[in-house]
């Protein structure tokens, strides 16, 4: 007779994963050892590895967890997790925040579908990383410069705002790139390993200008210190380390590069006696999404506006969200797409192909199943339109000659 | 033996659920219906009618207290070894559905491409399949034309439903849509 599935998975592997659920619960292993009926010692050996646990212990388990059974028993690839790396990087802040390691989790499990996405339906990420930047010892100012220069040439960005990062990141890079529900502190999470890549995770909550600085930001980690888990936290103690501090130099001179920003304010100031003004620099901001805290002070740096000039709109009450609303500016909308596109895209066919149930495709788009459905059904559409226009370009002769004559 | 009723998984149930006339076409089953306890404990939707109205969530407490669906579990030792192995291929609710059905001998009502291929692959003739197009069917057999296609397309636009290609009643749902 054959092994049933819970003598064939690797009892490390499933205990990693009840560890996992265990603390999306906020449930301490004592806490666990109680309703279950057994010591705490069994739950660590279970968490270990060193006992495999019953069929009827793990449905107690996952009810426990409020989760699938589905999720520990799955058969998808075992990769490594990025949780002891944010432990090693970021445990104080852990120690401190519990609820900031589902942030870590959540990353792990997304990244972990979107390979097994990958696994299944047999088209593998095609990733173009360059080796890390060395930037030890060089000035934080000079390292951000000559890095944002160097990615925005490589990218072919040009000094202008870039309005699909995320889209060139993902389909240049092969970066894994996601938007979920953070605790409101945390603006992003990376992370690396050679089995899933780099993986970043953006605060689906936070606004518009907050997320690309986040993206930026993130980026410039997996720039210059990929082998490294990181949390950015918004909190001032939290922003003064020095890679803490490259990053956010970094993204500041990848969003918002200084030539093509000085051509833009010269622009602007020619041929007006008023100058530039604070309706100009708001919607300079809005231009490259970014806020108008973030335009100003990096104006003030490049000696385009005066000293001070933020701290002063502060002291005076100045509120951005209100003068966007008066410029109608709408720098909050939501975001449209949580998953990258190529992920939906294999899900839909994994579905197309029977290899994923249409649970199972609710759970890896995180909604329900008629969303999920009606998922499907947009990109089929989207497909037989693109074939249509394929149809449409076959009958087109393009060596046809245009001369009139 | 063969019991006496219809287990449905959530991709038929959410469809029968989109008819509003949940009552008539269970009956059409002349069997009870049941879900099991995963089905009934997932978090189940539907659209509105038009694009903006906002999705509700299902309840299937008032269905299940009308006695018009039973919620059944996994309840022997088999059953439960089974629920498990199914679920490392299948989501919780599908495993449970095809675990209990296969151990009842219950039919069972799915339109999950990959769970019917497992049912099939796993169980063969011991558990037999029903999908939506076919439920819909018997109950189009007493309903007129125009009621059948206003029902039909709720399903297709509340639960964003329509049978597969292979499906063999697809061209008679097509039809039966097709109305003025």
């Amino acid at each position: 007779m054959d092994r049933s599935v819970l003598e064939q998975i690797d009892p490390r592997v499933l205990g990693a994963r009840l560890q996992d659920a265990r603390k999306v619960a906020g449930l301490t292993q004592q806490a666990v050892a109680e309703p279950m009926g057994m010591a705490r010692t069994t739950i660590v050996a279970i968490e270990k590895g060193d006992r495999r646990v019953t069929v009827d212990e793990l449905l107690s388990l996952a009810k426990l967890y409020g989760r699938q059974v589905s999720e520990f028993v799955s058969r998808r690839a075992v990769t490594e997790s990025f949780v002891p790396q944010f432990r090693a990087t970021e445990r104080d802040i852990l120690d401190e925040h519990a609820d900031f390691e589902q942030a870590a989790i959540e990353l792990q499990r997304l990244a972990e579908d979107y390979a097994e996405l990958e696994r299944i339906t047999s088209v593998p990420a095609t990733r173009s990383y360059l080796p890390p930047y060395e930037v030890s010892g060089a000035q934080i100012e000079q390292t951000a410069a000559y890095v944002a220069s160097a990615e925005r040439n490589r990218l072919g960005l040009g000094d202008g705002p870039i309005g699909n990062l995320r889209e060139r990141l993902e389909t240049d890079l092969g970066l894994r790139i996601f938007y979920y529900r953070m605790p409101s502190r945390i603006a992003g999470v990376f992370a690396y390993n050679d089995p899933l890549g780099a993986c970043i995770g953006i605060n689906v909550s936070h606004p518009r200008d907050r997320r690309q600085w986040s993206l930026a930001h993130e980026f410039g980690h997996f720039l210059m210190h990929r082998y490294r888990a990181e949390i950015t936290v918004l909190e001032v103690r939290r922003r003064g380390s020095a890679s803490e501090r490259l990053a956010d130099e970094f993204a500041s001179q990848f969003l918002m590069p200084a030539s093509g920003l000085e051509r833009r304010m010269t622009e602007l100031a020619m041929g007006r006696s008023t100058g530039v003004t604070l309706a100009d620099v708001i919607s300079l901001a809005d231009l490259y999404r970014v806020s108008v805290q973030a335009m100003i002070l990096r104006l003030e740096t490049l000696r385009r506006l005066p000293p001070g000039t933020w701290d002063r709109l502060k002291v005076e009450g100045f509120k951005p969200q209100h003068a966007q609303r008066l410029l109608g500016i709408d720098a909050n909308p939501a975001v449209r797409e949580t998953l990258p596109q190529r992920y939906v895209a294999l899900a839909v066919e994994a579905l197309r192909r029977g290899e994923l149930s249409e649970g199972q495709l609710a759970r890896y788009l995180r909604t329900d199943r008629v969303t999920a459905r009606a998922q499907v059904e947009e990109a089929r559409q989207q497909i037989y339109s693109e074939q249509d226009e394929f149809a449409n370009l076959a009958d087109l002769d393009l060596a046809r000659s245009l001369d009139a004559r | 033996m063969v019991n006496q009723f219809t287990l449905l998984d959530s991709s038929v149930l959410i469809n029968i659920l989109a008819t509003n006339q949940v009552e008539a076409v269970l009956k059409t089953l002349n069997t009870g219906a049941g879900v099991c306890s995963a089905v009934a404990a997932e978090a189940l939707y539907l659209r509105g009618e038009r694009p903006t109205d906002p999705r509700t969530k299902i309840s299937l407490g008032p269905l299940i207290e009308q006695g018009l669906l039973q919620e059944h579990t996994v309840q022997t030792e088999q059953e439960r070894e089974l629920y498990v192995d199914l679920a490392a291929d299948l989501d919780d609710g599908e495993a449970m559905t095809l675990a209990i059905a296969y151990e009842r001998r219950i039919i069972t009502a799915t339109d999950d491409k990959k769970a019917r291929r497992i049912a099939r692959a796993r169980f063969g003739n011991d558990v037999r399949l029903l999908g939506t197009a076919d439920i819909m069917n018997r109950w189009a057999q007493d309903q007129d034309e125009m009621s059948v296609c206003a029902v039909l397309r709720r399903i297709e636009t509340v639960a964003q439903f329509r049978p597969p290609n292979d499906d063999p009643l697809l061209r008679w749902w097509l039809t039966a849509t097709a109305q003025p």
